[in-house]
C-alpha cells in the first residue's frame, strides 16, 4: 500500500478576468470569470521511505500539489489519498503523522527563543517527554543550532530560521515531510547542511521525503526519484539516471584552449560556439564523434594546453524543457 | 480533553512571555488604562450633575464600567484581525495543518491576549477605582455565582457572534470597516459605553430583542441586583437560544468557507 497516492487528480482554479475594453462599471457590476488549470490529471504514488524531488517552473503546479497532500485544498477532480485516507477530511488526524515546511513562512515564535517553540509543539503534537528530548537533542546536533537555540526568533538570520523551521516539522517524527522550496535564498553552507541532513534523517527514522525545489543541486544530490511537472501537466516520473538518460542532450560543448592564437579548428564536426582570446567552445555531437575523439583529435592536429568537457546537467535539461514549454506526455 | 487544556495553557504561558519580552509596552498600557478611567469618572460626574439619572446612581454606574472591563477584555478584539491576517498572508495554510483544529487556535490565541490585558488593564483599573472612587460589591454569593455563569453564556454569544462576521473577510479580503461596523453595533446594542437603562425606550426595544446584551449589560445588571429572581433565567433562556441559533448559523458559514478556501500566495 503506497503512502501517498494521487490518482488523475486535476485542480482548477477560479481567475477574475479583467478585460480590457470592458469599461470598469462593466466590471464591477458583471465580473468575468475564467477557470484556470493548475494540475491537469496527474497520477503518481510514493511509498514509504522515498525521497523524491518534485520539480517544475514557477507556476507549474508543484505547490497547489503539496496543498491538496496536506489537505488545505481539495481537487477539483481525481482522489488524493494519504495513509490510506482522504486529506482535506482527516486533516487533523494525518497532521500528527506528517511534517510541511512552506519556505517562505515561519512558524517560529517571533519573540521568543526557538526552543519555547519547541516546547509549544511538544504539547501540541503530544510528544512524550523522553521522545521530545531525544528527538530535540539529535535535530539540534544535526542541524547545529547549538549556539542559537536560546536567541530570539527576530533576531535570527535566514539560515538558522530555515534550520529551525526545518528542526520544527521533525519534531514529532513525522512518517511523511512535504517541503517547498526548503533551501530557497540560503547560502552553499546552510544548503549543505540540510542536504545531508534530509538524507540521514530520511535513512535513519524512514521518513518519505517530498520537496520541491528550482535548486537542481539539491535535486542532484537527495532526490532520488524526480517527479517533473509542467503546466499542470506530468511530464516524468522515475529514478534521477532514468532521467538524464531520457533527456540528456546527445550534444556536449568542449572548451579548448591553445597555447599560442589559433585559427578554429577546421572540422565539419565542430561548430565553433564562442572564442574569448585563446579559449575556443565548439559544439559536438555524441553521435557523430565521441568525447576521447574529439579530445584526441584537437591534442594531436593543435597545441593545446588545456581542454574541458562540459556535460549537460539536469540544470540545462530543464532550461531547455521550460524553454521550449515542453509538452510531450509520456509517462514511465 | 486534558491534552487540550495543557495545550491552551501553553499558548497562553507562551503569548504572556512574548509579551513580556516588551516591557515598555506593559507600563504604557497601564498608564493609558488609568487615565481613560480618570476621563470616564469625570465625565459621569458631570452627567450625574444635570440630576437626570432616574433611579441609577453614580456608584452603580462606574461599578457597571470597572467590573464590566473584566469581561469586555474577553470580548474586546475581534477574530476577524487574525483570520484576515492569516488570509492575506496565506499562514492559514500552516495553521490548518496542525493537529488543533483552527478555531481552538484562534481561541486560545484571543484570550492570551485577554490574559495580558485582564493584568495590564482591568486589574490595575479595579484596584485604582476601588481605592479612589469606591466599587460596589455584589449583591450576594448567589448573585456573583449566576453573574459569571451570564459572563460565560454572554462569551459564548460574543465569540459566535465575532465568527460569522469575520468570515466574511474571506469574501471582502480587506476588513477593517467590517470591524467598525461590528464594533458600533455592540456599542450601540450591547451598552457598552452607555448602559441600556439610559436609552430611550425604542430604542431599548431593540436592544433587548438582540443579541448583544448578553455581553456585557446583562451580566451587569445582574451582578447590581437590577435583575433578579425569574428576569435572570428568562435572561438565560433567551442566551441560550440565541446561541442555539448562532451556533446553526456559524457551522454553516464555516462549511461555506471551507468550501471557498483557496488559500492566496505560495
Amino acid at each position: 500500500m503506497p503512502q501517498i497516492e494521487l490518482i488523475n487528480v486535476s485542480k482548477d482554479y477560479k481567475i477574475r478576468k479583467r478585460d480590457k475594453n470592458r469599461s470598469w462599471f462593466a466590471e464591477f457590476f458583471c465580473p468575468k470569470y475564467t477557470q484556470k488549470r493548475a494540475v491537469d490529471d496527474i497520477s503518481f504514488s510514493i511509498d514509504a521511505g522515498e525521497m523524491v524531488g518534485y520539480i517544475g517552473s514557477n507556476g507549474a503546479g508543484k505547490s497547489t500539489t503539496i496543498k491538496m497532500l496536506t489537505g488545505i485544498l481539495a481537487p477539483t477532480c481525481g482522489t488524493v489519498r494519504v495513509f490510506d485516507r482522504d486529506p482535506c477530511k482527516n486533516r487533523t488526524k494525518n497532521a500528527l503523522s506528517m511534517g510541511v515546511v512552506f519556505g517562505q513562512r515561519s512558524q517560529l515564535l517571533w519573540d521568543l527563543p526557538v526552543r519555547d517553540t519547541f516546547d509549544l509543539f511538544k504539547t501540541m503534537y503530544k510528544i512524550e517527554e523522553k521522545v521530545f528530548r531525544a528527538q530535540r537533542d539529535m535535530l539540534v546536533d544535526m542541524l547545529d543550532m547549538e549556539d542559537f537555540l536560546s536567541q530570539a526568533v527576530r533576531q535570527l538570520s535566514l539560515g538558522q530560521r530555515m534550520r529551525a523551521n526545518l528542526a520544527l516539522c521533525f519534531l514529532h517524527k513525522p512518517k511523511v515531510v512535504y517541503l517547498d522550496e526548503p533551501t530557497i535564498g540560503l547560502d552553499v553552507l546552510v544548503k549543505d547542511k540540510i542536504r545531508a541532513f534530509l538524507k540521514k534523517i530520511n535513512k535513519e527514522q524512514g521518513t518519505t521525503v517530498l520537496l520541491t525545489t528550482h535548486d537542481t543541486g539539491d535535486i542532484e544530490q537527495i532526490a532520488e526519484r524526480l517527479i517533473l511537472i509542467d503546466h499542470g501537466k506530468l511530464l516524468y516520473d522515475g529514478n534521477q539516471l532514468g532521467f538524464k538518460e531520457r533527456y540528456r542532450d546527445t550534444e556536449y560543448t568542449l572548451e579548448v584552449t591553445f597555447a599560442a592564437p589559433t585559427a578554429p579548428i577546421e572540422n565539419p564536426l565542430f561548430h565553433l560556439q564562442t572564442s574569448e582570446g585563446n579559449t575556443h567552445c565548439y559544439r559536438l555531437n555524441h553521435d557523430k564523434i565521441i568525447t576521447g575523439e574529439a579530445i584526441t583529435y584537437a591534442a594531436s592536429n593543435y597545441s593545446v594546453a588545456d581542454i574541458r568537457v562540459r556535460e549537460s546537467g539536469i540544470e540545462d535539461i530543464l532550461k531547455k524543457m521550460y524553454d521550449r514549454g515542453e509538452t510531450i506526455c509520456e509517462t514511465k | 480533553m486534558t491534552q487540550n487544556i495543557k495545550l491552551y495553557g501553553a499558548i497562553i504561558s507562551k503569548s504572556m512571555r512574548q509579551f513580556a519580552t516588551y516591557r515598555t509596552n506593559i507600563f504604557a498600557g497601564i498608564v493609558s488604562a488609568l487615565f481613560m478611567l480618570g476621563a470616564r469618572w469625570a465625565l459621569w460626574v458631570a452627567l450625574f450633575a444635570t440630576g437626570n439619572a432616574g433611579d441609577i446612581t453614580l456608584a452603580e454606574t462606574m461599578t457597571f464600567f470597572v467590573v464590566g472591563d473584566f469581561v469586555m477584555v474577553w470580548m474586546g478584539t475581534s477574530f476577524g484581525d487574525v483570520i484576515g491576517e492569516d488570509n492575506r498572508s496565506g499562514d492559514i495554510a500552516l495553521k490548518i495543518t496542525r493537529p488543533c483544529s483552527y478555531h481552538f487556535q484562534l481561541l486560545a490565541e484571543r484570550h492570551s491576549v485577554a490574559v495580558i490585558e485582564t493584568l495590564t488593564k482591568s486589574v490595575p483599573i479595579f484596584i485604582a477605582a476601588a481605592v479612589l472612587i469606591g466599587i460596589l460589591p455584589p449583591i450576594g454569593a448567589g448573585a456573583f455565582g449566576l453573574f459569571v455563569l451570564a459572563v460565560l453564556l454572554g462569551g459564548a454569544v460574543y465569540f459566535l457572534v465575532d465568527l460569522i462576521i469575520s468570515y466574511s473577510v474571506f469574501w471582502l479580503t480587506d476588513y477593517w470597516y467590517v470591524r467598525w461596523y461590528q464594533r458600533a453595533i455592540l456599542q450601540l446594542f450591547g451598552g457598552t459605553v452607555l448602559p441600556l437603562w439610559f436609552y430611550p425606550d425604542w430604542l431599548r426595544a431593540i436592544a433587548d430583542v438582540l443579541p448583544f446584551r448578553f455581553v456585557m449589560f446583562a451580566p451587569m445588571e445582574i451582578y447590581l441586583g437590577r435583575l433578579s429572581g425569574a428576569d435572570v433565567y428568562a435572561t438565560f433562556v433567551a442566551a441560550l437560544f440565541w446561541i442555539f441559533v448562532l451556533f446553526c448559523a456559524e457551522r454553516l458559514i464555516w462549511r461555506r468557507v471551507q468550501y471557498k478556501l483557496v488559500v492566496q500566495g505560495g
